[in-house]
């Protein structure tokens, strides 16, 4: 088997329409897994008397198992139970937020949780309403220092997308499938989806890096 | 039980074998490579630094998926042998797993205080000592809580493994699906507590590592708070 | 850092390298299997045992609910290999356009999924002669509201329309004019199944023997199938047929497996063990339709 340039040409367009594809899917979900994550983190804290257990549970069981599962459980199981058929994108994406919002609740709690003490006792002391306790205060504090947290998780999403394949989304690897599947040549479609996706995720890593540096002199 | 019910059940089972058999083969691969590339990387000869640079940021650069799907489809045609597809699975999981340990590695030894190493110095302790004694035993308790996040994710990893066929617990519900469509709760719901179960097996252990290995530092076990706060993100 | 620094990180990468020789290297090495050098025929002869692959497509190859491999060609295929001497039949289920790869990536020795013969296949493997013949159906909602019978009328309902991944209907549709776009490519028989009855398709595409087996097994799903039609291309009706695939090198078991073949079409042991299947007079290959026809068109 030897590489072929000419059907690399070929495959590129399509592939960089799957590659479009993964992006979307990448950056809906995680900005989904930000806020969800958020919302989570918030109603673990209240310790509100069922909800925040469940809630606990709800964030145990869905970090420690297959991302994978999750996809086929709110696929072929949710959907028909509520009647609705969102695409397998929709799909997609609330499923990769639901999962990686647990992870981002973790970051927010550590993130909330490293705000000193005496933050908290001086909003008290200036009897400051609860809210704005927390937006004018504490978040503002919380918030930057977790950002390379949240933006390692935006990569780890990014290279966990092409597991959606199994509901048919049509991302990178799936048009490398199809190609692959049309012409029984395997190699260059598949090694295409590898370099685009070290092309994109290597920068965003340096990038996120930098960050963490900039941030930890905060 | 009825009949359908334990078929199920059976069935699904029947792929925890394939399942652990990954994890423990993928924990293991990992704990070597993580070893060896978190080292090398700290080396002294740059050759070697590159080379182990390379090796971490490429496989932590591309999808589990796709470096799965290449092993598997395209190498046998590239080189002529063939993998058994749950083999080919150990091997990406230990690959991928390990260039994210390796780093675990390389900044817990590099977290140990140089005045640890500056003392086995003073102490007239040979290389090998040093190392065997003082700073790999502290370096160890560092990654332990990090690992056990990296092997958690090894283990739901495991299930990728239904793009190559290898008999684990999620293709085992999946070839259930078209024959028992009206049983999914049952199916899904006995896959979630079989990786549940492994987790909770894992973090045991784990966490059992540390304690024993914190007390024969002299050292308390970190409380679980801050072992979170440090675990972090994956990556 | 002082030059023994280097010797600490020395000796312990050394027996990290050990230990990764001493896990890695056995692992390794039971899991590559290097190309045998005795080719596949006398292999499987010798050991009595070959394997199969097959796409979990009812009735042409699937598991039953005790978890049996069986199916219209595992049977043929079963009965066949005993002909030479091949008693343990061993079945690997992969999704249908994994078959050939996984063939030829010797995760199996021959498909027996009732795959069409085409010419794109027959560059990639080598077919058996033509096992069966079936028509093309399409599975639609019950009732079928939108009145759509053939190819032709999902292109111009405009409706989405369902196919296997790798299958030949996709070509069919598109043949007919149904624009890529409504054209939704699932991988397993049940996920198309699936779609038709949640609606996110109008229409799956498959043969008839294939559809009409989904329906009897989900009597409740409300879906129906069309009467069989031959698809046509370039407008001319297409006769498809399907067969069992082997590996480019592996001619001698091909031919082997031919003569058996044959000679379970023309003695009716082929009628009786296909017809629980769903199979019947109609679907045994015309005579005139050979192997090197199919892979020439």
């Amino acid at each position: 088997m030897t590489w072929n340039w000419d059907y690399v040409w070929e495959s590129i367009p399509l592939l960089l329409e799957g590659l479009l594809v993964t992006l979307e899917l990448t950056v809906v979900g995680s900005l989904l897994a930000y806020v969800l994550g958020l919302v989570f983190a918030l109603i673990r804290r209240a310790r509100i008397p069922v909800l925040s257990q469940l809630m606990y549970l709800f964030i145990e069981v869905v970090r420690s198992t297959p991302l994978l599962i999750q996809v086929f459980i709110i696929f072929y199981l949710l959907w028909p139970a509520l009647h609705i058929t969102p695409s397998a994108f929709v799909t997609g994406v609330i499923a990769l937020g639901i999962h990686y919002a647990t992870y981002t609740a973790e970051v927010y709690r550590a993130g909330i949780e490293a705000v000193p003490k005496g933050q908290w006792e001086a909003a008290t002391a200036l009897s400051l309403p609860r809210q704005r306790v927390w937006t004018g205060v504490i978040l503002p504090q919380a918030v930057p220092r977790v950002v390379p947290a949240l933006g390692n998780y935006m990569i780890s999403m990014f290279k966990e997308t092409p597991l959606l394949i199994s509901i048919g989304v049509l991302d990178v690897l799936n048009r490398a499938k199809e190609q692959g599947a049309e012409t029984f040549q395997v190699l260059e479609p598949y090694t295409l989806a590898g370099i685009l996706f070290l092309l994109i995720s290597y920068p965003s890593s340096i990038l996120v890096r930098r960050l963490e540096r900039r941030v930890g002199q905060l | 039980m009825s009949d359908s019910t334990s078929n199920i059940i059976s069935s699904i089972l029947s792929g925890l074998g394939a399942t652990v058999y990954a994890t423990v083969g993928g924990v293991a691969l990992t704990i070597v490579l993580a070893f060896v590339a978190g080292l090398a990387m700290l080396s002294p000869s740059r050759t070697v630094r590159v080379i182990s640079r390379i090796y971490v940021e490429g496989f932590r650069g591309t999808s589990e998926v796709v470096q799965l799907f290449w092993l598997f489809f395209v190498l046998p045609a590239l080189v002529g042998f063939k993998l058994v597809p749950l083999f080919a699975g150990i091997i990406v999981l230990g690959l991928n797993h390990g260039a994210y340990g390796a780093e675990i590695v390389r900044g817990a030894v590099q977290s140990v205080p140089r005045a640890q190493q500056e003392g086995a110095v003073a102490l007239s302790l040979s290389p090998a000592q040093r190392m065997r004694r003082v700073i790999l035993p502290q370096a160890v308790v560092e990654m332990l809580p990090p690992f056990n996040n990296l092997f958690i994710q090894l283990m739901k990893s495991t299930a990728l493994l239904y793009f190559i066929s290898a008999g684990e617990i999620t293709e085992k519900g999946e070839l259930l699906r078209p024959v028992y469509g009206s049983r999914l709760v049952l199916i899904y719901g006995v896959e979630l507590l079989c990786y549940l179960a492994i987790a909770v097996v894992i973090t045991f252990i784990m966490r059992t590592l540390e304690r024993v290995l914190s007390r024969r530092l002299g050292r308390a076990m970190p409380t679980r708070q801050r072992a979170w706060a440090r675990a972090g993100a994956p990556g | 850092m002082t030059h023994g620094q280097w010797t600490r990180r020395d000796f312990f990468r050394r027996s990290a390298v050990l230990g990764t020789a001493a896990v890695a290297g056995p692992t390794l090495l039971a899991a590559c299997q290097s190309t045998e050098s005795g080719d596949t025929l006398t292999s499987a002869q010798n050991s009595r045992t070959i394997r199969i692959g097959i796409a979990n497509e009812a009735p042409y190859g699937f598991a039953d609910t005790s978890g049996n491999t069986t199916g219209e060609a595992p049977e043929v295929a079963r009965a066949a290999l005993r002909g030479i001497g091949i008693d343990t039949v061993q079945a690997n289920v992969v999704p249908f356009d994994q078959l050939i790869p996984a063939l030829n990536a010797k995760q199996f020795d021959i498909v027996a999924a009732g795959m069409n013969i085409t010419p794109t296949r027959c560059n990639a493997a080598l077919f058996s002669n033509p096992d069966y013949s079936a028509l093309t159906a399409l599975l639609v909602p019950s009732g079928n509201p939108q009145g759509v019978n053939t190819l032709a009328d999902v292109a111009a309902k405009n409706v989405r329309l369902a196919v296997l991944s790798a299958a030949v209907e996709k070509g069919f549709a598109t043949a007919a004019g149904v624009p890529e776009s409504n054209i939704e490519t699932l991988d397993t028989q049940d996920n198309m199944l699936r779609a038709v009855t949640a609606g996110r398709v109008y229409a799956a595409a498959l043969t008839d023997i294939s559809l009409k087996w989904l329906v009897k097994q989900n009597p409740n799903s409300g879906v129906e199938v069309t009467p069989g039609f031959q698809p046509t291309q370039n407008g001319q009706p297409v006769q498809t047929a399907g067969g069992f695939v082997f590996r480019k090198d592996d001619g001698s078991l091909r031919d082997a497996f031919n003569g058996q073949l044959t000679a379970l079409h023309a003695n009716g042991e082929w009628l009786r063990i296909a017809t629980p299947f769903g199979f019947d007079q109609s679907n045994l290959p015309p005579a005139d339709l050979t192997t090197a026809k199919l892979c020439a068109a």
